[in-house]
């Protein structure tokens, strides 16, 4: 496209003098090099650049009584265009910070969601293969959850996943990560440990859920979780461990609940 | 002469100038990659509208994100507002905000602050 053709001439000119270091510390060189690089990230092809032309041009005026009049006005002109877009950049990050909480949070127990739990596994195992060492994850299932939403309405399920998602939280490592994988069960990953100490954690699990404390629920309810654990060489795929831990779990609920079993 | 109606699509505005009545309304985000080719038919009706007789222009705006270029390009639109206005030319710009964002009413007012023409920063359903 013709048009262009002048810009990027004038782009070439720009880059030239931004390299000169011999303005370097010049307002105008400072103005023009932030705009440079705010259109470099912006644009993946850079066409308009009109203002830069006139900001070139006052740079290179003579200093003339009419020149250092429009050079002032463009100095000003451009680092007020930079000023409002720094602030809408800042809000913009803002809103997306907020937008990738949401986005990876779970709205019910404010818990990490299974997306998140996702990709945290895929990142611990490409640590795992990177430092040669097994992690360990661990699925938790709430027992008899169907009975407890059947019999009290799914108030009270919710109110019974928020107990068990603070009372796992409890009780496990400041490193340890644990997300609502679906429904009514968790997943805990367990960066650097190896399976029987998953175990133990596990174990603390079952305790920590089951124990009495304060509680919105009905007496008559007594919270309980089943756990299966699997340890994830540094070799192994994810799903595979994950799919070990799965069999743990239905073990552990086959042998009466409220239990945890270590995969293989 | 002629209306100008755009779509708003994911980076650009809703752009609407009604020829007649000398409304310009822009809604939504920009931060086109082309924004010269998306801001120049923009600020050539403008500046036909404002060449042709004294009809006011009314810009009224409910934009909400914009990168580099699309400030620069709305500092172009004001300075010709401005220079208009200088020669008795009415024009006025209404920047709508909503209540929940206010830091949108911040970057209309930074705006504001070097023109003497009318413009107004509105929160919107007040």
């Amino acid at each position: 496209m013709a048009p262009w053709r002048k810009d990027e001439h004038l782009l070439h000119q720009i880059a030239t003098l931004l390299a000169d270091p011999q303005h370097d510390g010049h307002p105008m060189k400072t103005a023009l090099s932030l705009l440079y690089q705010r259109f470099l990230e912006e644009t993946s092809q850079i066409e308009r650049l009109t203002e830069l032309a006139d900001a070139y041009q006052a740079a290179q005026l003579e200093a003339s009584e009419e020149a250092s009049e429009r050079y002032r006005r463009q100095v000003s002109r451009l680092q007020k265009v930079i000023r409002i877009s720094d602030q809408y950049q800042q809000a913009m990050r803002a809103e997306n910070a907020t937008l990738a909480v949401t986005a990876a949070c779970d709205a019910l127990t404010e818990l990490p969601n299974r997306r998140f739990m996702s990709e945290r596994l895929a990142a611990e195992s490409a640590r795992a293969l990177r430092f040669d060492k097994p992690f360990s994850l661990a699925l938790v299932d709430v027992d008899n959850f169907k009975g407890i939403n059947d019999r009290h309405g799914h108030g009270v399920g919710d109110a019974a996943l928020l107990q068990t998602a603070r009372s796992l939280c409890a009780a496990l490592r400041a490193y340890d990560i644990c997300g609502r994988w679906g429904g009514d069960e968790f997943l805990v990953i367990m960066p650097e440990t190896p399976g029987p100490d998953a175990l133990g954690i596990a174990l603390r699990l079952c305790q920590s859920v089951s124990s009495p404390q304060e509680s919105e629920l009905p007496r008559s309810i007594r919270l309980s979780v089943s756990v299966g654990v699997a340890e994830c060489g540094p070799h192994s795929a994810p799903e595979e461990a994950l799919a070990e831990a799965d069999r743990a779990l239905y073990q552990a609920k086959a042998a009466g609940r409220n239990q945890a079993i270590l995969a293989g | 002469m002629t209306d100008l109606n755009y779509e708003a699509t994911t980076s650009t505005p809703q752009v609407d100038g009604c020829w007649e009545t000398g409304v310009l309304e822009m809604r939504g985000d920009s931060y086109p990659e082309h924004s010269y080719r998306f801001f120049v038919p923009v600020l050539d009706w403008v500046a036909r509208r404002l060449a042709d007789g004294e009809v006011p222009l009314v810009v009224e705006l409910h934009l909400l994100y914009m990168n580099t270029s699309s400030v620069k390009s709305m500092m172009d639109l004001f300075d010709m507002l401005e220079e208009a206005h200088a020669h008795g030319h009415p024009v006025s710009v209404s920047w709508y905000y909503d209540p929940e964002n206010e830091r949108i009413a911040e970057l209309a007012t930074e705006f504001k602050e070097d023109y003497t023409f009318p413009f107004e920063v509105l929160r919107r359903g007040a």
